[in-house]
């Protein structure tokens, strides 16, 4: 039965929602129009209007490309890269973990490990024990087979952050896909084997457009995980070398936290906050369409 | 039995009650300091040794470039995590202007006479002392201070038959770095930082650029990061590193650096005086064999080192009695019975805060030291007023001493990282840092 009254019982619930999410990020557009440095505090805090957006987005010369463009191109690519790597190989692991073999479950087990490692372990872990040159696993074994070991994090800074994210972010796809390959009923399973499908078929026909919601799910989340991904770079590459491997996250983290300007820092948090958002709905209305 | 376990429950609720109750009289103070040697064996010593009643001290050792952003954001927002502040002279001139050091002149006052004398002000290193200072008023104690030198490893060079000049140019160190660079057996001619950061790759690299006499701005407050010295002082750092450097250039932070030199596997090793005593103590290869030499000049023939010190001030934002038991604290830290209590612990010197205190170069076991007399050289060598040879409007020897540096050097490192493994090219990067040196000028009103 419902009543008119109600809907007081929601406000608390909606009070909360609002002052958890949309007060701080109001907060934030309001300080992006702010000439505001905390360090000079000698210096007046200003309204300035959209003087903060175009610091970053002016092309001051056509022959160069502003810093703030090729941070956008940098997650762009660090961000779809990954998807795509994470969501194939994700599959393909989980059609693995989906076969009744003994010792499954062990091996289920342990492909979540590295998702339970904190981010900031991770790179620490890869950066100082395995990928350093003269200390790590990789610079012994390359010099132990008479080659000079190249340094990974300065030369193909993008390739090692992809491929870290990744190593991080496959089992989160597995977990979600997997679960939706158990759910495949054995019914099925069975009359696809009497009805004569070979392994391709059953795989790609049959099994992959049943699970397409369970890899829209780790796909929508995996984009707004990875996108916010932040100290894994920080413990890396801090960005480096430059900021060939800065994210945009990453940007607003030093704009506030290096600069302390929080006025650039407030804008170019807001423009990530809309670029995300743009993107995300952009791969759920493609995958939509696409029947996916 | 029931009425005894009540009373029993009681007694032991109100014993827990009561625990809990002292427990909250009692003051913890927190402290994070930067990740090297000499601050270690602080965490080592306070926890062992520092006995005040009712008083916790709660250390954390964070990395140089994060307890910098941390502090920063602490001090300029009002935060109260951390009770003390370790930072250097670039932050204690500003942040005494803003309001965000608590003045340490009344707590001095407070302080019975007989402690005073003990404590004895005026035997700390009056130039860092100073540099700490804002019109005669101190705003936080030096902990321990630097400058920069070269040190080299006398095995490498006698095996080669070289020797190191007492003055060395920045072309003679390329050269020498050269001839021990060695990669088939693991031997790196020179180590430096390059990690980027303005207190990381920035402290070594700003003083070539003085040494090759660049500078950062003219007097009217233009960026003057165009100019043949300076292109100079870029190809230098990176012809150094790039042919007879460490192989992972970018991630060396001093403690890479020091580590590699400890494993008697590099040639020469430019970085703060503070570090000489890590390369003595136990546990390093090189113990006894490291050589010390003037910092490397070139066309600017003195004054081409740094001037550093890490000191202590007090979060003004903190309660009075915390602020009492942090001054008690410092006060213990810097005095001249830490100082001895480390040497005794520590016959080498490398756990002894270096350049703070004359005393501490008179201690016997000190003096002895290899490194005492370049250290004490090196100190009286520098001036922090005229970093370069054109007169510049700006004071500061391996940072310019303005708020936007954090930002702007870093960036500036960060460019240098990109043109040292060739992701950029010279013109790009010199290009890049000019356009933030000026945009600075701009926001922070210097230019009129």
């Amino acid at each position: 039965m419902k009543k008119k009254n109600d809907w007081p019982f929601i406000l608390p619930a909606i009070f909360v929602v609002a002052v958890m999410t949309q007060v701080p990020f109001l907060l934030t557009v309001v300080y992006s129009t702010l000439r505001w440095n905390l360090a000079r505090p000698d210096m007046p805090i200003v309204f300035s209007g959209i003087d903060n957006y175009l610091f970053f987005l002016k092309i001051p010369d056509f022959t160069v490309v502003p810093e703030f463009y090729s941070i956008v191109l940098q997650t762009i690519i660090v961000t779809v890269v990954a998807l795509v790597i994470c969501t194939v190989i994700g599959f393909l692991f989980s059609i693995l973990l989906d076969h009744p073999i003994p010792g499954v479950n062990i091996a289920r087990t342990l492909i979540m490990g590295p998702f339970f490692v904190m981010s900031t372990v991770t790179g620490v872990i890869w950066k100082t024990t395995i990928l350093n040159t003269t200390f790590g696993w990789y610079g012994v074994l390359a010099k132990s087979i008479g080659l000079a070991p190249v340094d990974l994090l300065s030369y193909y800074p993008l390739p090692v952050i992809i491929f870290l994210f990744c190593w991080q972010w496959i089992p989160f796809f597995v977990l979600i896909i997997l679960a939706g390959l158990q759910g495949i009923s054995g019914e099925l399973v069975d009359s696809m084997r009497i009805d004569g499908l070979n392994w391709w078929q059953s795989t790609f026909r049959v099994k992959l457009p049943l699970i397409m919601n369970h890899i829209r799910v780790a796909v929508m989340l995996g984009l707004v995980f990875i996108v916010k991904e932040f100290g894994l770079i920080l413990v890396t590459t801090a960005g480096g070398p430059g900021t060939r491997s800065y994210t945009l996250p990453y940007q607003v983290y030093m704009q506030i936290f290096s600069a302390s300007n929080v006025g650039r820092a407030g804008a170019l948090a807001t423009m990530t906050v809309v670029l995300t958002l743009l993107a995300v709905n952009f791969v759920s209305k493609s995958m939509k369409k696409n029947n996916l | 039995m029931k009425r005894f376990a009540t009373k029993l429950l009681t007694a032991v609720l109100l014993a827990m009650f009561l625990f809990v109750g002292t427990q909250g009289f009692a003051q913890t103070i927190n402290i994070a300091l930067a990740n090297n040697p000499i601050s270690q064996a602080l965490n080592k010593l306070a926890k062992e040794k520092y006995k005040a009643a009712g008083v916790t001290v709660n250390i954390a050792v964070l990395p140089e470039n994060d307890l910098r952003q941390k502090l920063t954001t602490e001090a300029s927002t009002g935060g109260t995590s951390y009770d003390m502040f370790f930072i250097g002279p670039y932050e204690a001139a500003s942040w005494a202007k803003n309001g965000w050091l608590e003045n340490l002149e009344p707590y001095f006052k407070a302080m019975p006479a007989a402690k005073l004398t003990a404590y004895d002000r005026p035997d700390l290193i009056q130039g860092m002392v100073g540099s700490l200072a804002v019109k005669g008023q101190s705003y936080a104690l030096p902990f321990y201070g630097e400058s920069s030198f070269i040190m080299y490893n006398k095995e490498l060079f006698a095996a080669k038959g070289l020797t190191m000049p007492a003055e060395p140019t920045w072309d003679q160190i390329y050269d020498l770095a050269k001839k021990i660079n060695d990669p088939a057996k693991g031997i790196v001619g020179m180590t430096m930082r390059g990690a980027p950061g303005w207190g990381m790759s920035g402290a070594p690299f700003v003083t070539i650029v003085n040494a090759f006499g660049g500078k950062f701005y003219d007097m009217k407050w233009n960026a003057t990061v165009d100019t043949p010295e300076q292109r100079a002082a870029w190809a230098m750092y990176k012809k150094v590193l790039r042919d007879a450097g460490q192989p992972d250039i970018l991630s060396y932070t001093y403690n890479e650096c020091i580590a590699l030199m400890q494993s008697g596997k590099a040639g020469i090793y430019y970085d703060a005086t503070s570090i000489a005593p890590a390369l003595e103590g136990a546990g390093s290869k090189v113990q006894g064999k490291v050589g010390y030499a003037m910092a490397p000049h070139q066309k600017m023939m003195t004054n081409t080192s740094w001037l550093w010190n890490w000191a202590m001030g007090i979060n003004p934002k903190s309660s009075d009695a915390k602020k009492k038991a942090t001054f008690d604290f410092m006060v213990w830290a810097t005095s001249k019975e830490y100082a001895k209590m480390s040497v005794d612990l520590d016959p080498t010197g490398s756990s002894t805060p270096p350049a703070a205190r004359t005393s501490t170069y008179a201690l016997p076991a000190y003096s002895k030291t290899p490194y005492a007399a370049m250290t004490v050289k090196a100190l009286k060598a520098m001036d922090f007023t005229k970093p370069t040879i054109d007169p510049v409007p700006y004071v500061g020897l391996q940072y310019i001493a303005i708020p936007e540096f954090a930002d702007a050097g870093t960036q500036m490192t960060q460019f240098l990282a990109d043109y040292v493994v060739d992701k950029i090219t010279l013109d790009e990067a010199i290009k890049k840092t000019n356009d933030v040196f000026n945009q600075v000028a701009v926001d922070g009103g210097y230019r009129k």
